[in-house]
Order: structure tokens, then sequence, then C-alpha cells
């Protein structure tokens, strides 16, 4: 009896203690819009995307780059910035999940990338080839993007370019689906994310997923 | 008697080595964390989960809050304007405090391993979370405008503050088990003299006196020390757009909607651990020399949350560069 209750006492303690060292999220809300860019013959080779950040990070991230005070940062400082988040954002594929039949489709380096400020956000586009071409007809294919650690949180935007089927065949449609996080996945995740910048597995429950078919 | 407070010893150590146990597998996971696979949900939701999944979500949405709270400032300005960033910043502080945290693992694993009054304890609380937000005005103002740093050059410096927050933790662990051990030693000394037994140890008062300010200092600054990444935001864009002074209102009403969240956490920390007390000294014996060794625990976890937050801090950093 005794012990039962010390044992409750110390399983509660514990309890307290364990949850009380995660971490919370996100930090960076951004608006994203998603090209699914198709070749001549009907294959899917890649993904533009344009990311639009919020206000807060892009105050952090672009002020004082405007020194010529045309409104606009200056084109060397946010070359700068463009590099360097477009390295170290190729260790993490851009954030960007891509299946076929639920199996991971490589992604190559991506290219063509830009950056630039509009109504104080920060955009950044870029296009993210597939390594190969890749058919979808008749098969399963579908993307998220989102940043695993749930730091920060990407959403397609609500204006109706935020998903598009570039030169895609006639009979291709897509579909979004919300992500739908209960409390109990969320909670259970953030048990095995406990820092801001390391550890997975959270940000997929908040992942919307985009799925392509072409009949 | 005597095999009870035996019993009573292998519970708490059970106890010590289930924590360090826990902190263990955490500081694992810190390491692995990128190779972990998608988590299916576990079977029965407890109301704890159920309720931490419901801050984690309102945590969202008051983040958003913030943002439209600023822009609506820096688009019309106005009492209006003010009044709901200030709001938004109070809210988001309450429900970014409800949440899991460091500084939260901190207060609690101290109050609960170690005797404090219910006064000191929640003071402690707004102490801590009033200090968090001074240096996160501190760093970012302090940086920007006394040294004319840019605001992305700032993440470094809050990353030293942060990194300064995690060895003063692990200091803090080290102390409390030196304290305990210290204290155990003479306990034990006291009771093999034989002769006036307790009188010569230390009583449980004297010795939550002896160096508690220094503990409590510990505490303060180990959770102070590492500020808020919300609130550097919100200062940083505050200073972009020349609102100054909304940008420390910001932070006051965020600290002090955490003070008010980490309060009731630390007035359910004191009771608990005085009612675990009470359980245990009215079955006699023993309790005092348990006191020490659940004082050691509380160190041990202490020093191994700071320590590991400490190597991690010197891992890959986000690739947003925040």
């Amino acid at each position: 009896m005794f012990r039962s209750k010390v044992a409750a006492i110390a399983a509660a303690l514990i309890g307290l203690v364990w949850t009380a060292s995660a971490q919370a999220h996100p930090h960076v809300l951004i608006d994203i819009k998603v090209e699914a860019v198709f070749n001549d013959s009907g294959e899917v080779v890649g993904l533009r995307e344009l990311w639009i950040f919020d206000e807060l990070y892009t105050a952090f991230a672009v002020s004082g780059m405007d020194t010529d005070g045309d409104g606009q940062p200056d084109e060397d400082m946010i070359a700068d910035l463009l590099n360097a988040n477009m390295t170290s954002l190729k260790d993490y594929d851009y954030f960007t999940r891509v299946l076929l039949d639920d199996e991971p489709v490589t992604l190559a380096t991506a290219g063509d990338a830009s950056a630039w400020l509009l109504n104080n956000r920060l955009r950044m586009r870029f296009f993210l080839p597939f390594a190969e071409p890749v058919d979808i007809a008749d098969r399963n294919f579908s993307y998220a993007v989102y940043d695993p650690t749930y730091f920060v949180e990407l959403l397609h935007s609500g204006a109706p370019d935020a998903i598009v089927l570039s030169e895609a065949p006639a009979s291709c449609s897509y579909v979004l689906d919300e992500p739908n996080p209960t409390p109990e996945t969320v909670s259970f995740a953030a048990a095995l994310d406990q820092m801001e910048t390391a550890g997975d597995g959270l940000g997929i429950h908040f992942a919307e997923w985009v799925t392509v078919a072409c009949d | 008697m005597r095999l009870t407070s035996r019993r009573l010893v292998t519970s708490l150590l059970l106890t010590a080595l289930a924590c360090v146990f826990a902190t263990t597998a955490w500081s694992q996971g810190l390491v692995q964390g990128s190779d972990a696979q998608p988590v299916t949900a576990p079977n029965e939701p407890s109301l704890w989960s159920e309720m931490i999944g419901w801050i984690y979500l309102q945590q969202r949405v008051f983040h958003q809050e913030l943002i439209d709270g600023m822009r609506s400032l820096t688009e019309h300005g106005g009492a209006a304007a003010a009044w709901t960033l200030i709001s938004a910043s109070f809210l988001y502080g309450i429900f970014h405090a409800a949440g899991p945290g460091h500084g939260k693992a901190v207060l609690t694993t101290y109050l609960v391993t170690h005797r404090e009054q219910m006064k000191r304890g929640v003071l402690l609380a707004v102490i801590s979370a009033f200090t968090q937000g001074f240096v996160a005005i501190a760093l970012v103002y302090g940086l920007i405008l006394v040294a004319g740093w840019l605001p992305q050059q700032t993440s470094e410096a809050v990353s030293w503050s942060e990194r300064a927050s995690f060895a003063l933790l692990t200091l803090l662990g080290a102390y409390l088990i030196y304290r305990a051990a210290r204290s155990g030693v003479k306990r034990w000394r006291g009771q093999q003299a034989g002769c006036c037994g307790h009188s010569h140890a230390p009583t449980e008062e004297q010795i939550a006196a002896t160096g508690s300010f220094r503990a409590t200092l510990g505490v303060v600054l180990s959770i102070g020390l590492r500020p808020c990444t919300g609130a550097v935001l919100v200062l940083v864009f505050a200073q972009v757009v020349g609102f100054y002074w909304a940008g420390v209102a910001a932070v006051a009403a965020m600290s002090a909607g955490t003070a008010i969240a980490v309060s009731v956490l630390a007035f359910a920390a004191v009771n608990a651990r005085s009612f675990a007390g009470r359980l245990v000294a009215s079955r006699g014996g023993g309790w005092m020399f348990s006191a020490d060794l659940v004082a050691l625990g509380g160190g041990v976890l202490l020093a191994l949350i700071g320590y590991s937050l400490l190597l991690a801090s010197f891992g890959p950093r986000h690739p947003l560069g925040l």
C-alpha cells in the first residue's frame, strides 16, 4: 500500500519532468506555392517551389541589407542569404518529400534559385529536379513540403495558383490532404522531439500532402 | 521500522535510476533524432497527452496572432493595435509556458527534489520568466542598437547565451550533487557518533537555508539566459519597423504570461514534494536521509539535462539559420 503510493508519486514526478523537456513549435510560418513541372512525354521532371516567409522571419533575415535605400535588399547581400539557405537546405532535401507508390523519389540539387522582398515578406523560389523524370500515369504520386522538426511550418498558400500542374496532360488532377494531427500523435511525437533544432518526427503530423493523378 | 526505511530507500533509488535512465534515453534521442521514423499513436491517449496536444495547437494559433498583431500595428498604428499585440503576446507567453520546455524541466526538477517554501517556489518561477524576457531585450536591443549588429548576427550571440545557460545548468547539477552528498555524509557521521543523534546533524531548515541562494540563483540564470525564439523574433521585428517600445511591451507581456503559467507548475511541484515528504515522514525514520538521496537524484538529473543540451547546442543548426 505504502510502496504503491510512493511508486505512484515517483511515476507522476518523472512524468512531469519528462514531458517538461520537450520544446514548443513552430517559430516560422511559410506559405508555399508549388508547380509540378511535366516534360513533353507527360513525366514529372521536378517541382518549382516558391516560399513566402512570414514578416518576423523576414525582418530577422533581411534587415540591414538595404544599404542603398531603394526598398529592396542589396543584390549581393540577398544573393549571399539565398546561397546560404540553398546550401544548408540541400542536406534536408529542401524539406521536400516526393513519393511514387510509397517509394521515395530521389531529388537532385535545386537550381534556378532567386530571392526578393515583396510586401515585407521574403520570397525564395527554386526549381527542384528529380534525379530522373517520373512517369506517374496510373501510379500513386504525391509530395509534401515540411520541416521534420516543425520549427518551421510550411503550408500551401490560399491563392488559386498555390498548386499548379505545369504542362501536364489534360487527364491530370491533384488533391490536397490537410494535415489532421490528433492530440495523441502530437503529444507522442512531442516526446520524441526535444530540441528546436534537432529531432525528427513532429513535422510530418502537420504536413500537407498533395497527390497528383493522371489517368 | 528498519524494513520500512530500507524499502523506502529502495524506492527512492529506483526513482533516481529511472530519472537517469529517462534522461539518457532522451539525450540519445537528441543525437539520433534524424533517423526517427514516422510514429504511430499510442493506443490510449491520456488526458495529459490530449492536453499537451491541445496546447501545441494553441501555440501555433497565437504565433499567427502575434504576426497579425505586429502587422496591424505597423500598418495602422494606434492604441487598439498595440493592445491587440500585447494581449496576443500575453497569451503566446501563457501557451508557450504551458507546453513543454527547457525552463520548466529545470524548475520542476529543482522544486520536486529540493525543499523550498511555496512563496519562494512561485517567486522563483516569476523571476525566471522575467529574467528570460529581460535577457532577450538586452541581447537583441543591446547588440543591435548599442553595438550596431545586424539582426541576423544576433543569433550567434543568442546561441552563446544558450550555451552559457546549459553550462550553468550542468554546474548547478554538480553543485546540488555535492551539497546532497556532504549533507548525507554529515548525517551519517552524526548517527555513527551515537550520542545525541540528530542534534549534530543539520536540520532540514538549516540545509535548506545553506547555499539555497546560490542554488536559486543558478536556477534563475540557467532558465533566464536562454531567450525564447519568439521573443527574439518579435524584438527584431519591432526594431526593424522602429516600434521599439512595442517590442519591449510585447516581451514584457509574454514574460507575464509565462510567469503565470510557470507559477502554476511551481505550485504543483512544491505541493507534490511536500505531499510526498509528509507521506514518507509519517512512516518515521530514514526520511532525513532519503531527502538527501532525492536531492542527489535531482542534481544528477539537472546535470544530465544541462550536459546533453550543451552537447546538442554544438550540433547542426537549423538550415534556415535561426
